[in-house]
C-alpha cells in the first residue's frame, strides 16, 4: 500500500492553487506525526470531502489528462506473473490487460481515465462533447462498503481507493458499482499466496484521485496537466456551488450531485445527461451517464435496526429477569 | 444455550439458530463465491449472487441475533446463582463477543460519516471474518464432542 493520505484539512473560502497545496501539505505533515494515522476514525465535521468539478463545455478531448494519469500512476500498475494459476471451476475467466497496456478507449487496470466522446443534436444544433470518465468517488460508496475483505475503502477526505496489497480481485466492487468502474488484472496480488485456484482472481484497479500526490502537496495529475483547466478540486460544498454557478451560466446540467446518493465528481454539461447517455458508447469499461438511485439506501435504512436490536434485547432481558425474580419472590412467600 | 434448561425459551433458541443460518449464508454471500461456484445458477437461487440482497439479509439476521444474544446476556446475571456457563459455553460466548465487536465497527465503517485508515479497514474486515470462523469451529467441535451445552445447573 502506498502512503496514506487520509484526513487532509482544507482551506475555507475560495480555493486557490497555493492554498490547496498548503493545506494538502499540512495534511501530509499531520500524517507524519506519530500516532496520527492510528487515530483511525474522523468525522466529516473535521474535514470536508474533496470534490471535483469538470466543465465539459471546455474539454477539447486532447487526452493529455489520460497520458498524465498513466505516467504518474505507472508505478502502481500490475506486473502479473505468467502463466496464471489454473482457475477452478474452469468457467472462471482470467482478465489479462498486461499485453494491452496502451488501450486508452476504455477503463482498464492500466487506464484509470478515458475520454468518452459523445455527439448528437440538441435544440436543433449539433454537438460533440468529450467526457473524462473515471471513478466518481461516491460519498457512500458501495464498492468500499460492501468489500468483504477491507480492501476498498473511503478516506475521510472523500477519496475512495483500493488497497492493492490485500485486494483478492473477486470483483465485487465492480459488480456493485453503479458504473462498474474498477477493472481487474489477473495474476497479481494476495490471492496468489492463498488459494489461487479456488478463490480470488487478481487485483481491482481504478482512479485513486492521486492520493499520494495530494499527500505531498500536489494536485491530481489529470487536473494539473489539462491545458483548458476544465477541472477544479476543493471542498465539496464549494465545488458544488461552483458546479451550480457554471450550470446556470451555460444554462446547463449537473451530473454526480444526486447520483448514487451523491458523489464527489460534478460533471457540468450544456447538453442534458439523458441525451448524452443515449448517444454514448457504453459497455464493459465504458460507463453510462444515466440517473442512479442511492445503492446503499436500503442497507442504510436498516442500520438503525442493527444498532437498536441490542438495546432492545438488553431491555427485554432486564424485564424478563425482573419478572422471573418477582415470580420467584412470590413463590417464596 | 441448553435446550433442557428452562432458562431460555425453546422458540427463542429456534429463532437464534435460524438467525445464525441466515448470517452464515449471507456472510458467505458477501464473498463472490455463489456465482463462481454456480450456486446462483440453480433455479430460484439467483438471489445468492445479489450482493445487495445478501447485505440486507446480513443486517436483518444480525438484528435478530443481537436482540436474542443481548437479551440472554442481560438476564443471565439473574440466573447466575443457580446456573453456570460451561467451558465450551465460555469459549463460544467469547467468539460471539468478538463477532459483535468487529461487526459493530463493520457497520460503523459503512456509514458515510465514518472513515477508517486502510490498516483499520483491513483489521475490521479480517477480524469479523476470523471471529465468525472461530465461532463456527468452536460450535462444530462442541457439538461433535458432546459439549454443546452452554449452561449447567449448579450443584
Ligand atoms: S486534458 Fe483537459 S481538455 Fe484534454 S481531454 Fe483531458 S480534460 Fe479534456
Ligand atoms: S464510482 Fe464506483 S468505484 Fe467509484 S466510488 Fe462510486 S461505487 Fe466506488
Ligand atoms: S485523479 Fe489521478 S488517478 Fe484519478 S484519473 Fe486523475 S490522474 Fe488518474
Amino acid at each position: 500500500m502506498h502512503e496514506t493520505a487520509d484526513k487532509i484539512p482544507l482551506c475555507k473560502g475560495a480555493i486557490s492553487r497555493r492554498c490547496f497545496l498548503q493545506t494538502a501539505g499540512m495534511g501530509a505533515a499531520v500524517l507524519a506525526l506519530p500516532g496520527a494515522s492510528s487515530t483511525a476514525a474522523t468525522t466529516s465535521s473535521q474535514t470536508e470531502e474533496l470534490a471535483t468539478v469538470l466543465d465539459l463545455s471546455q474539454c477539447i478531448g486532447c487526452a493529455a489528462c489520460v497520458e498524465a494519469c498513466r505516467e504518474v500512476n505507472a508505478h502502481k500498475y500490475p506486473e502479473p506473473k505468467k502463466p496464471f494459476p489454473a482457475m477452478f471451476p474452469e468457467r472462471v475467466k482470467v482478465e489479462d490487460w498486461s499485453d494491452r497496456r496502451f488501450t486508452d478507449n476504455r477503463l482498464t487496470p492500466y487506464n484509470w481515465l478515458y475520454i468518452q466522446t459523445v455527439s448528437g443534436e440538441y435544440q436543433g444544433k449539433p454537438f460533440e462533447l468529450h467526457i473524462p470518465r473515471r471513478c466518481l468517488h461516491c460519498q457512500n460508496p458501495p464498492c468500499a462498503n460492501l468489500c468483504p475483505w477491507g480492501s476498498a475503502l473511503r478516506q475521510s477526505n472523500g477519496i475512495v481507493r483500493i488497497n492493492e496489497d490485500i485486494c483478492l480481485g473477486g470483483g465485487k466492487c465492480r459488480d456493485v458499482c453503479p458504473w462498474h468502474i474498477p477493472q481487474r488484472q489477473t495474476g497479481v496480488g494476495l490471492y496468489l499466496k492463498l488459494m489461487p485456484r479456488f478463490a480470488g482472481n487478481g487485483v481491482m484497479y481504478k482512479c485513486d484521485r492521486c492520493y499520494d500526490l495530494l499527500a505531498q502537496g500536489g494536485l491530481p495529475a489529470c487536473i494539473e496537466v489539462c491545458p483548458m483547466q476544465i477541472q477544479s478540486i476543493g471542498p465539496r460544498s464549494e465545488m458544488l456551488a461552483k458546479a451550480h454557478a457554471l450550470a446556470e451560466d451555460m444554462n446547463g446540467f449537473v451530473y454526480g450531485e444526486q447520483e448514487n446518493g451523491g458523489t464527489n465528481t460534478f460533471y457540468v454539461s450544456p447538453v442534458p445527461f439523458d441525451l448524452l447517455d443515449q448517444a454514448a458508447e457504453k459497455g464493459p469499461g465504458r460507463p453510462h451517464l444515466a440517473p442512479v438511485q442511492d445503492s446503499m439506501a436500503k442497507a442504510g435504512n436498516l442500520t438503525w435496526a442493527v444498532f437498536a436490536a441490542p438495546l432492545a434485547g438488553i431491555a427485554a432481558g432486564l424485564l424478563t429477569g425482573a419478572r422471573a425474580l418477582s415470580r420467584e419472590d412470590n413463590a417464596d412467600e | 444455550m441448553n435446550k433442557k434448561s428452562s432458562v431460555v425459551l425453546r422458540w427463542q433458541i429456534r429463532i437464534y439458530q435460524l438467525s445464525i443460518l441466515v448470517l452464515i449464508v449471507s456472510g458467505l454471500g458477501q464473498m463472490p463465491l455463489f456465482k463462481r461456484y454456480a450456486v446462483s445458477d440453480i433455479p430460484g437461487m439467483a438471489w445468492t449472487a445479489d450482493f445487495y440482497v445478501q447485505h440486507v439479509l446480513h443486517y436483518l439476521g444480525a438484528s435478530v441475533f443481537l436482540f436474542l444474544v443481548l437479551q440472554w446476556a442481560a438476564f443471565f446475571p439473574r440466573f447466575k446463582r443457580s446456573y453456570s456457563l460451561t467451558l465450551w459455553g465460555w469459549l463460544r460466548v467469547s467468539a460471539v463477543v468478538l463477532i459483535i465487536g468487529s461487526g459493530f465497527f463493520r457497520v460503523l465503517k459503512n456509514l458515510p460519516s465514518w472513515s477508517f485508515s486502510p490498516e483499520a479497514t483491513m483489521v475490521i474486515g479480517w477480524s469479523h471474518l476470523a471471529a465468525a470462523m472461530l465461532f463456527g469451529l468452536l460450535a462444530l467441535t462442541a457439538k461433535l464432542s458432546g459439549n454443546a451445552t452452554y449452561l449447567i445447573p449448579k450443584k
